[in-house]
């Protein structure tokens, strides 16, 4: 994905070019649908919310400027369509600013499990506002910047997020019965 | 040592994107230098890139979009469109809020003015008398039973008076004349005329 592209593109959309939005779609909806899904767990609620996503990008195209890159600003879209869904619906499980993570279960079968697995379970059970930071890094590729950009907090509270992301992840093995030492 | 410490720490939040090879050239020219200098620093990057491992796990179970999505996205574009030709056809705000402050404003002269009208009813045929019963004077007439409506007409308007009741059944009418007409004047008018049979004050 190149970002002149992608800017071109939405410079066109702002003309309405039906065209160009397909394009778009095809080049960005794997990442937005990645973020919005990781947010969720629930396919056919993400996929409601990337359907809003897109159709918010065809209206406020106009309003792009390119001190954002395009994606950070289709993300940062997302996430205030899904915010605002999850605060319709009260759903406080989905609360961006809660540190509510889904209870871990103590689990044996972990031993001869890969460590890579064994992390992700630990990944999916975290606060959606620390796995956010975490996505954000390690699915999107995005820096400090872009994820304080996305999120509206300051960098430095983005960068000790992070880090207090990765100490609860520690406290989740240990919780599924996993020794941190072994892995983290 | 303290400031070998400092500086350590100050690198310790590049390593996720160090990791994850998000570092800009600079950044990670800095991080290099950092490295060879804080042995602490390399377990710390050992355990990112598990965490980075275990992503690239993730990411290759995550679902995609159905063909749905897209289609959908089509025809709530198409809705939006309608939607904004509408916007165009009907007038803006400002316009709709202006016209609805015109309306207003004409409701309430209206409203006023309907308030203030002072409810008057006339005879078309006679003249318009505003006295109240206090201040005009009545007198019962009688006419001749050949008299014809319009030469009773054009008498009463020659004095401006109206005919309040009557006739009744012996023929006597009850007409009252403004304040200002001199009484005697009307009575010697009336009793004067051909078609007049009795001209009286009532009291």
């Amino acid at each position: 994905m190149n970002e002149d592209q992608l800017i071109g593109l939405i410079y066109d959309i702002a003309r309405k070019d039906e065209n160009a939005f397909k394009t778009l779609y095809e080049l960005t909806n794997k990442k937005v649908y990645q973020y919005l899904f990781r947010l969720t767990y629930n396919q056919h609620m993400a996929e409601d919310l990337l359907i809003e996503t897109y159709t918010e990008v065809w209206k406020v195209a106009k309003n792009y400027r390119s001190q954002a890159k395009v994606l950070t600003w289709m993300i940062g879209i997302s996430r205030n369509i899904a915010m605002n869904d999850f605060r319709r619906k009260k759903m406080k499980e989905w609360d961006l600013d809660e540190d509510t993570a889904i209870p871990p279960e103590q689990f044996i079968a972990y031993k001869n499990t890969e460590i890579s697995l064994i992390l992700g379970d630990a990944l999916n059970r975290l606060s959606i506002k620390h796995r956010e930071v975490l996505d954000l890094v390690f699915l999107q590729g995005m820096g400090y910047e872009e994820i304080s950009c996305i999120i509206n907090i300051p960098i430095n509270t983005v960068k000790t997020r992070v880090f207090y992301a990765k100490e609860n992840l520690k406290r989740t093995l240990t919780q599924m019965g996993i020794e941190k030492d072994d892995i983290l | 040592m303290t400031s070998y410490k400092k500086d350590c720490e100050s690198v310790k939040y590049m390593i996720p994107l160090y990791v994850r090879g998000i570092l800009s050239d600079s950044e990670e020219k800095e991080f290099q230098i950092a490295l060879s200098e804080c042995p602490d620093l390399k377990e710390e990057i050992e355990r990112w890139k598990k965490i980075n491992n275990a992503y690239q796990t993730i990411e290759k179970t995550l679902p995609q979009p159905s063909n749905r999505v897209y289609s959908a996205i089509r025809e709530r574009i198409k809705e939006t469109r309608r939607l904004s030709l509408l916007q165009r056809l009907i007038p803006s705000h400002g316009v709709s809020l202006a016209l609805v402050a015109a309306q207003l404003l004409i409701i309430i002269v209206l409203g006023v003015y309907v308030i203030n009208l002072k409810h008057e009813y006339r005879t078309l045929s006679a003249p318009s008398i505003t006295e109240t019963e206090e201040t005009s004077k009545t007198i019962h007439v009688v006419f001749k039973e050949d008299a014809s409506e319009a030469e009773i007409r054009n008498l009463l308007l020659q004095m401006n008076a109206r005919i309040i009741d009557g006739p009744c059944s012996s023929g006597l009418y009850i007409i009252r004349i403004p304040s200002q007409e001199r009484l005697d004047d009307v009575l010697n008018t009336l009793r004067k005329n051909k078609i007049v049979v009795m001209a009286e004050r009532a009291y």
